[in-house]
């Protein structure tokens, strides 16, 4: 590969790097947010006082 | 929260997109005088054009929030000009990259769109410091809309700038043949440039969506705290 | 309209009367851009052009400049007078512009010093220049003042005021450099009116979100 060729890859390779960098960092964005959801089901499952019902949400966790 | 041009842009980004690469890499016909390495023009141009449309479009809802006071485009203002300077920096990133193999340098004050994109860069570092040295609020964001604002003035000013620069500044003169392409040239940089703000588009709307859930989440915590 | 211009013309004497009793402001200014012209003069090699040290001068102004505007709000905040001002004055760009006539005055007062020293130390000025020092104290003024106000509000104030106002500043350097040096400088400073005009509508018309709350 000539010289002149690496640099067009290297280009054209810095575009994806970055793109897939954001798409780490959003990675890790989701898996925080999904954490927090948890937690706030928690929450506010605690603060009704009543004991995990089957209903939906617990239902569509699980099923995750 | 209709996120329905999220999914859809992203998808299209990556097939108009990974379609526009293939077919520059490919498809396209070498360059006679800069040969192979002028391929670096299908992806450094788009993305050139890229940023300003994303800086415009940050402009542009900073215009809404300052004329609607609607807090709500503070945000979308926000992330349109952090994707504007993601490409402003990716820009100068290829463009070096271009200026190395062309000329064997790795930064030439001679190209105009260079200058102006680093002049760009630091304005546009200089509007995350503002956000981040102030404290959230009505008060930031009218600030950080008025100084995007001040944003789009300054590209075609500095345009202006950095040209009549030149005659005393005395660069070494590099030349690049202009936009003398063949139709099928043309024809792929066209596919390029649709991917790249497809693919803005696609990261917009994802970081968007991102940020509002944060703010969301911030208010549930608090509702049930 | 007399309550605008009454408004302007007040805040406009109460920053030369303050000024003008506590004379920190425009001293330091003078004594800083004389300074650093002979600084400059020790980091221009022997063989440096006339044209080289105009361009130091232009450099000396912009930061001579932020010394200003660094302190143009600083009075306010000290005292939280700013919000008793956006609240008394029924259109806020009146600050603005008050204050803009103020920061004019103090360039005015620190060029008058700069721009002789500056012939004493390195060569004699034209017209051009002293037209596009003229000129371009319009545009740092009139950006600074806008900028400076935002930097007020935040937390890192005299640390973010240069950030802001350095890529604003570079078309008015250019068309300053540009007048003093070119053979022809009607075009240069043609551009620094432009860069004043525009920069002026833009900051006089948003002033009053910067300061809202």
């Amino acid at each position: 590969m000539s010289r002149g060729e690496s640099y067009v890859f290297a280009a054209y390779l810095v575009v994806v790097a970055v793109v897939l960098g954001w798409l780490v960092i959003h990675a890790f964005k989701l898996a925080r947010l999904s954490r927090e959801v948890g937690e706030l089901v928690e929450l506010a499952r605690r603060r009704d006082g009543k004991a995990p019902a089957p209903d939906a949400p617990e239902a569509r966790v699980a099923r995750q | 929260m209709r996120n329905s041009a999220g999914p859809a842009a992203a998808l299209g980004a990556l097939v108009v997109l990974g379609v526009g690469l293939g077919l520059a890499l490919f498809w396209a016909p070498e360059d006679a005088d800069q040969g192979f390495s002028q391929k670096i023009f299908y992806v450094h141009v788009p993305i050139a054009l890229t940023a300003y449309a994303c800086f415009g479009w940050g402009a542009w809802k900073a215009l809404r929030l300052l004329w609607t006071r609607d807090g709500r485009y503070d945000l979308e203002s926000y992330t349109a000009v952090h994707m504007g300077t993601i490409f402003g920096v990716l820009t100068l990133v290829t463009g070096s990259l271009w200026a190395k193999v062309s000329w064997g340098i790795w930064w030439s004050w001679s190209e105009r769109q260079l200058v102006l994109f680093l002049v760009l860069f630091l304005f546009y570092s200089a509007y995350f410091m503002l956000r981040y040295s102030t404290d959230p609020g009505p008060r930031r964001a009218n600030m950080s809309a008025v100084y995007a604002l001040f944003g789009v003035v300054l590209i075609p000013v500095s345009f202006l700038a950095i040209r009549l620069a030149e005659n005393f500044i005395h660069p070494v003169v590099f030349t690049r043949d202009g936009p003398q392409m063949a139709g099928s040239m043309f024809f792929v940089f066209c596919v390029c440039l649709a991917g790249m703000l497809l693919l803005a588009v696609a990261l917009y709307q994802a970081e968007l969506t991102g940020k509002r859930l944060d703010e969301r989440l911030r208010e549930l915590r608090e509702a049930l705290a | 309209m007399s309550g605008y211009l009454g408004d302007v013309a007040a805040l406009a004497r109460t920053s030369l009367l303050l000024e003008l009793r506590s004379r920190d402001t425009v001293p330091a200014m003078v004594l800083f851009v004389v300074s650093a012209l002979v600084v400059f003069r020790f980091s221009l090699p022997a063989d440096a052009s006339d044209l080289a040290a105009l361009g130091l001068l232009w450099i000396a102004i912009v930061f001579t400049a932020i010394l200003a505007l660094t302190r143009a709000f600083v009075a306010e905040r000290e005292g939280r007078v700013l919000d008793g001002l956006v609240l008394a004055t029924a259109d806020r760009s009146a600050i603005w512009l008050g204050k803009v006539v103020g920061v004019l005055a103090f360039l005015v007062l620190a060029e008058l010093v700069a721009l002789p020293a500056f012939a004493l130390f390195f060569t004699p000025l034209g017209w051009e220049t002293v037209a596009a020092v003229a000129l371009a104290n319009v545009g740092i003024a009139a950006v600074g003042t806008l900028l400076a106000a935002m930097a007020a509000a935040s937390r890192a104030r005299e640390l973010l005021l240069p950030l802001l106002f350095l890529p604003l500043v570079i078309p008015i350097v250019v068309g300053g450099v540009g007048a003093s040096v070119e053979p022809d400088p009607s075009r240069y400073l043609a551009f620094l009116g432009l860069y004043d005009l525009i920069f002026a509508i833009l900051a006089w018309a948003s002033f009053d979100y910067v300061v809202a709350e």
